[in-house]
């Protein structure tokens, strides 16, 4: 099984890569992914994660399939072959 | 008793004066052959064409009642007699010869045509905020023959604005926004009705300020504004096209209450504020003019807005990339609309 993760913003720059395929295994949850992610591109975890609490930056948004996974189960939604999950910090500026 | 003359509008300026008094004429036509002499050249341009016809676009009342009803030209005058003269009048729904020419190449894009053209004469636009993306906004629609455009903003130029705010210039620096903008816009294009406002919006007036708009454009640089003008939008009902901007990177959303996700869906939390942050004029440059675009496209019905996804923009490595976006049945601002 396998799951597609887009990096949208300066994650790109930082992960030096915008599409980043990734195998899963029966019933693993978005968790799971990010450690997996987190082990191949470190950065990518610390500019996810708030250092102080370790929990997803609030602001930070993670889309699987169009749908933000605060909306689903979070961090525990289960995910399943060809899932994409979408990572983007939202700019401000205008 | 003469016959008096009434002028509205630019013949007003034309003439340097509102109404004028001729003896007596036979006919129309010697009426406006004594007037131009009276009032001289600035006028006589306006109202003829240089074949010395009459301009299709002049209209003449003659007791209230336009020439075109009577004997034209030709209609008889006597003492008493008032005879009205104005311009054409932007925001009507027929298109004067000057506009057809004007927006001839857009009229001629498939499924825009002259109805388009009117349904942008006929639509009001309000770009809140006059920075790095309200500058390329409103002036695509000005441009664009939008009818009516409301601008906003209450901050003054300054220079570190000038990379990238394109309708305020070296010497505006100091002076309102809102001055700038307007002043430029208004000599691209003096066929549209431009309103300027100088005002913060706040929780207590962003329901008036988007009032009689048929669309906002997010031209601010900061998300607790943002989400007022998205929250007074998907209550007013009316569309949204969000943008925002930083470094080489930009966003975009079209939000149409009711038929896809707001502002709040896709992004419920605000990220930190950043007093100064970096970006390349371009940028912004990009998003806003997508933003006037996607406006003109929901006014006219022409192409598919961008509704239920949301647009990257990577200068870097120059990719545009679409992602879907779901409404949230959570929202605290749109659930239920």
């Amino acid at each position: 099984m396998e799951v597609t993760v887009k990096l949208h913003g300066d994650l790109r720059e930082k992960a030096g890569t915008d599409t980043i395929r990734l195998s899963i295994n029966e019933g693993d949850t978005v968790d799971a992914l990010l450690i997996r992610l987190g082990k191949r591109h470190p950065i990518l975890l610390e500019a996810i994660l708030d250092p102080t609490t370790g929990e997803l930056k609030p602001y930070f948004n993670i889309l699987l399939n169009g749908r933000r996974i605060q909306q689903m189960r979070g961090i525990h939604t289960k995910l399943k072959h060809k899932d994409e999950l979408a990572i983007f910090p939202p700019v401000a500026g205008g | 008793m003469a016959i008096t003359v009434k002028l509205f509008a630019s013949f007003r300026e034309a003439a340097g004066k509102d109404q004028v008094c001729i003896a007596a004429a036979e006919n129309v036509a010697a009426l406006l052959d004594g007037l131009t002499k009276i009032c001289g050249k600035t006028l006589a341009e306006q109202l003829y064409d240089p074949s010395g016809k009459l301009r299709d676009t002049v209209h003449v009342l003659v007791n209230g009642r336009g020439i075109n009803l009577l004997k034209g030209l030709g209609t008889r005058l006597k003492e008493g007699d008032v005879v009205a003269i104005f311009p054409p009048v932007s925001g009507g729904r027929r298109l004067t010869p000057d506009e057809l020419k004007r927006y001839d190449r857009q009229i001629h894009i498939h499924g825009f045509g002259e109805e388009g053209q009117r349904k942008m004469k006929n639509a009001h636009v309000l770009v809140a905020g006059l920075g790095g993306l309200g500058s390329p906004a409103s002036t695509y629609l000005v441009m664009a023959g939008i009818g009516h455009l409301t601008i906003l903003d209450q901050q003054r130029v300054e220079l570190s604005n000038l990379n990238r705010q394109m309708l305020h210039w070296h010497l505006d620096v100091g002076r309102s926004k809102a001055g700038s903008a307007i002043e430029k816009l208004y000599a691209m294009n003096p066929l549209v009705k431009i309103y300027s406002r100088l005002e913060q919006i706040t929780r207590e007036n962003v329901g008036k300020l988007i009032k009689g708009a048929d669309v906002v454009i997010d031209g601010m640089d900061n998300y607790p504004t943002r989400f007022l003008l998205n929250e007074a939008c998907v209550r007013g009902r009316v569309p949204f096209v969000h943008g925002a901007v930083e470094g080489l990177v930009g966003q975009l959303a079209t939000i149409l209450p009711g038929k896809g996700p707001c502002l709040r869906c896709i992004i419920p939390k605000e990220p930190p504020h950043k007093p100064v942050f970096p970006v390349l004029g371009a940028t912004p440059g990009v998003i806003g003019c997508l933003q006037a675009m996607e406006a003109i496209k929901l006014i006219t019905g022409v192409g598919k807005p961008l509704v239920g996804q949301m647009l990257f923009f990577n200068g870097g490595d120059v990719t545009f990339d679409t992602i879907e976006v779901k409404r949230d049945s959570k929202c605290p601002v749109c659930k239920g609309v």
